[in-house]
């Protein structure tokens, strides 16, 4: 049978140019920071457009390169860590250095918001950002991640509990 | 279900109508679960803001290098456009416009068009996207920022397009970005190239708008700029 991808690529590269700022928010969540999430943003997209032929008309193509994003990342923790390199932590935190309750301690709100994303473990990272800041629904991230629902809701409520000590109960100012 | 996971599937919606019921009733004798519950809505606003989607930065170039660029053409804002934008159109019996406010709803601070200016992403897009280019809504459609001009009042303003069919123009108040007009019909942006107005559109409702508002031209793409890297607070001497 020859599936018929019925949007030509033109329409999906309108799409997917639309989609950039909400990919990149992503990527940038994940990575840690904007230049690492710009590149993972454009091996996304690479990626996407390299296998249009998997991407299955009808199903949600954000939903789709959401998950080669968050693939292409583990891909990329698991290579640096299989040269032996550390995940450079430091730098990708950029806003927490030795003394990083001291350093975040002056910035505004917002950077010690991202500062905050920025210290999750991975898994929960991304379930913060597919629902929190993307609105996406449990069931749709659940999806995107290919974990169950339930496991979204779990790592979402950790995610949130330890945003809130950092940000309010454990403050620092 | 633990404490943790009870507050997020309440502030997220996943709880069933009696599950809900039940939090909100505990809360209520609860002030540390209650307290709890604010404080991380508040932080999920602040993580949204922090993480605001921004265009800045998509541009030619980046396309391009994506592989998108072929098909794409780099966003062009009408603002630079020299053809025709439709307020310079001759419009024979400009009293007309008067006959299109029936598909105009401007209310002075009410909820003009279905909710659109409580989503992040419209706010995203008018505070951080130079016109031309387009934002994903939640809800699939798109938004895009069409012009930039200067009320009379001072305050700086937008016009937009909502998924290729409907229209508006939105102004920014000290906190966010409040819709001033909204109508059916949009402008057809035809390879990024030239503005023109959609057969049928009803664009003449917008008109009236831009006089009530006593617009000024569309500023430049690079004044645009300028005051999106400024967030649109003007200088003390305007």
């Amino acid at each position: 049978m020859v599936r018929n991808n019925a949007a030509p690529d033109g329409d999906v590269k309108k799409r997917i140019v639309a989609f950039l700022p909400r990919l990149r928010r992503f990527c940038i969540a994940l990575a840690r920071s904007d230049d690492k999430g710009d590149d993972l943003m454009q091996a996304t997209v690479e990626k996407a457009l390299n296998r249009l032929d998997q991407w299955q008309t009808g199903t949600s193509l954000e939903s789709w390169m959401f998950r080669i994003a968050q693939n292409t990342h583990i891909d990329d923790i698991r290579a640096s860590a299989r040269r032996g390199q550390h995940v450079d932590v430091e730098s990708a935190m950029e806003l927490v250095g030795d003394d990083g309750r001291q350093i975040v301690e002056g910035r505004s709100e917002l950077a010690r918001a991202r500062a905050a994303m920025a210290t999750l473990p991975e898994e929960q990272r991304a379930a913060l950002a597919l629902v929190v800041l993307d609105g996406q629904s449990y069931a749709e991230a659940a999806q995107i991640l290919e974990i169950p629902i339930g496991t979204i809701m779990s790592r979402i409520a950790r995610a949130r509990a330890a945003i809130d000590r950092q940000l309010n109960v454990d403050p620092a100012q | 279900m633990n404490r943790d996971e009870q507050i997020a599937a309440y502030i997220d919606g996943s709880m069933t109508a009696d599950e809900r019921a039940a939090l909100e009733a505990q809360m209520a004798g609860d002030a540390e679960m209650a307290d709890a519950i604010a404080r991380r809505r508040k932080n999920d606003e602040l993580l949204r803001v922090a993480y605001a989607p921004t265009a800045a930065g998509i541009d030619a170039a980046m396309l391009k290098r994506l592989g998108l660029a072929d098909e794409v053409q780099a966003p062009v804002a009408a603002n630079d456009n020299v053809f025709a934008w439709r307020r310079w159109l001759p419009v024979g019996g400009a009293i007309a416009a008067s006959l299109a406010l029936a598909l105009v709803f401007v209310t002075p601070s009410g909820d003009v068009g279905g909710g659109l200016a409580g989503q992040p992403a419209f706010q995203a897009a008018l505070e951080n996207m130079p016109s031309g280019g387009n934002i994903a809504l939640n809800d699939g459609r798109q938004i895009r920022p069409v012009l930039t001009f200067k009320a009379g009042d001072g305050r700086y303003c937008r016009e937009f397009s909502v998924g290729g069919s409907q229209s508006g123009i939105a102004c920014r108040g000290p906190k966010s970005w409040n819709i001033e007009a909204f109508a059916k019909g949009s402008v057809v942006l035809p390879g990024n190239t030239e503005i023109r107005t959609a057969a049928g559109a009803d664009t003449k409702a917008l008109d009236a708008a831009y006089d009530r508002l006593k617009a000024s031209d569309p500023v430049s793409g690079e004044i645009e700029k300028q005051m999106i890297s400024k967030k649109w607070q003007k200088k003390s001497s305007e």
